[in-house]
């Protein structure tokens, strides 16, 4: 049937199901293009099939760059080496590089339709990086805030004065992770917020996350591990979706120790150099995400970010 | 009291004119947090050296090419 035969028919919400969905499928062909004519020669159209999308390819060596019309597909197949496509071509190659591909693609997907939590899990993984800076208290571009090729948060601007608050990149997924850091030892609270990512409304909207903790987090817990010299303190909290827990507030305050909080098999712990303080017991399979404590003075440095499978050790 | 239209360098200065030299917040709700320290100035007190504390920042503000007026904000280099 020619695509263009149904051209009022409407489906009801819900009656297109994930299984009747074409398989993805992509194709890479060596092509013969010539220039303002639609027909296209190659080695086997086996493979093919009428309505895949057209593209140079970046699979093999790309030859014949500038030669697919933005737009084109598969108008009909001729015969076994020979298709024509909607759009003629834009320039004459013999040995275009081709990829084909049919179903949901990438030609189907708006730009800015792959969001953080679309990518692939590996793609997700904590990575030893702050990222999403927003400035606070006044800063602004004068203020470097961040450096060591982008794993140190720093603010010495004076207390409670021009800081910034940035995003570890990636997430720790649902099984085990190590995050290390180093919280500086200052007038402002140094450290980390460990917050579930199912709290946040849009991670990749740096104003979409909290700036201080257990706000507008609702049923969702965070975690607050920090370090400060004023107080002389080591200091968790846990927001445990209602109600903010002090778990400790101990001296003295570590002085560049390095802290890290870790979870194997659903039991999460972290340590803070003098001891270790369990986060949760048992059954812990929540995604999180961290930012930096943003109260100048202070920095905090990513020594480990490491997401990793459930291995029960 | 709330304290969340202002600025936070302000009130720490405030703070720190009532003889309280450990760190302080300001929560999104506008109350202050102090980490679990006690013996801390009240609001009314803090309240109290706003004035005081306003002019020292701006006096500091203005006389740096940074406009920083934070308490022990070093000087930042040319």
């Amino acid at each position: 049937m020619a695509r263009s035969k149904i051209i009022t028919a409407s489906i009801g919400d819900g009656e297109v199901e994930t299984r009747n969905l074409e398989t993805p499928t992509s194709v890479t062909l060596v092509c013969q293009l010539t220039n303002a004519d639609a027909t296209v020669t190659t080695t086997s159209t086996a493979n093919l099939k009428v309505g895949m999308t057209i593209k140079h390819s970046h699979v093999t060596n790309v030859h014949g760059e500038g030669s697919i019309p933005a737009g084109a597909e598969i108008l009909s197949i001729t015969n076994a080496t020979t298709f024509e496509m909607n759009l003629p071509a834009t320039a004459a190659y013999t040995d275009a590089s081709i990829q084909f591909d049919s179903g949901v693609n990438t030609n189907r997907i708006a730009n800015s339709a792959i969001t953080t939590p679309k990518l692939r899990d590996h793609d997700q993984s904590l990575e030893p990086l702050w990222t999403n800076l927003v400035y606070t208290g006044g800063a602004n571009s004068t203020h470097r805030l961040i450096d060591e090729y982008g794993t140190r948060v720093y603010a010495h601007n004076g207390n409670n004065g021009p800081s910034g608050i940035a995003r570890v990149k990636g997430r720790t997924g649902h099984d085990d992770f190590i995050f290390a850091w180093q919280p500086d030892y200052n007038w402002g609270f140094a450290g980390i917020f460990m917050t579930d990512v199912a709290g946040l409304p849009n991670i990749d909207d740096p104003g979409a996350y909290p700036r201080f903790y257990h706000t507008n987090l609702g049923n969702f817990h965070q975690y607050q591990m920090v370090n400060n010299s004023s107080n002389n303190v080591r200091y968790i909290t846990h927001w445990d979706g209602s109600t903010n827990n002090l778990l400790q507030n101990a001296s003295p305050g570590t002085n560049g120790g390095v802290w890290y909080v870790w979870r194997v098999n659903g039991l999460l712990r972290v340590s803070d150099t003098v001891g270790t303080v369990t986060l949760q017991a048992s059954g812990d399979t929540r995604s999180y995400v961290f930012h930096n404590s943003s109260q100048s003075s202070h920095f905090c440095r990513i020594k480990q970010a490491t997401s990793l499978p459930r291995q029960g050790a | 009291m709330s304290f969340s239209d202002k600025n936070p360098a302000i009130v720490t200065r405030a703070v720190t004119l009532c003889s309280w030299d450990k760190a302080v917040m300001i929560l999104p709700n506008g109350s202050l947090e102090w980490y679990g320290a006690e013996g801390h100035p009240t609001d009314d007190e803090i309240n109290a050296k706003m004035a005081e504390a306003e002019a020292a920042y701006e006096a500091q503000a203005s006389s740096r090419k940074d406009g920083n007026g934070a308490l022990n904000a070093p000087e930042e280099a040319d």
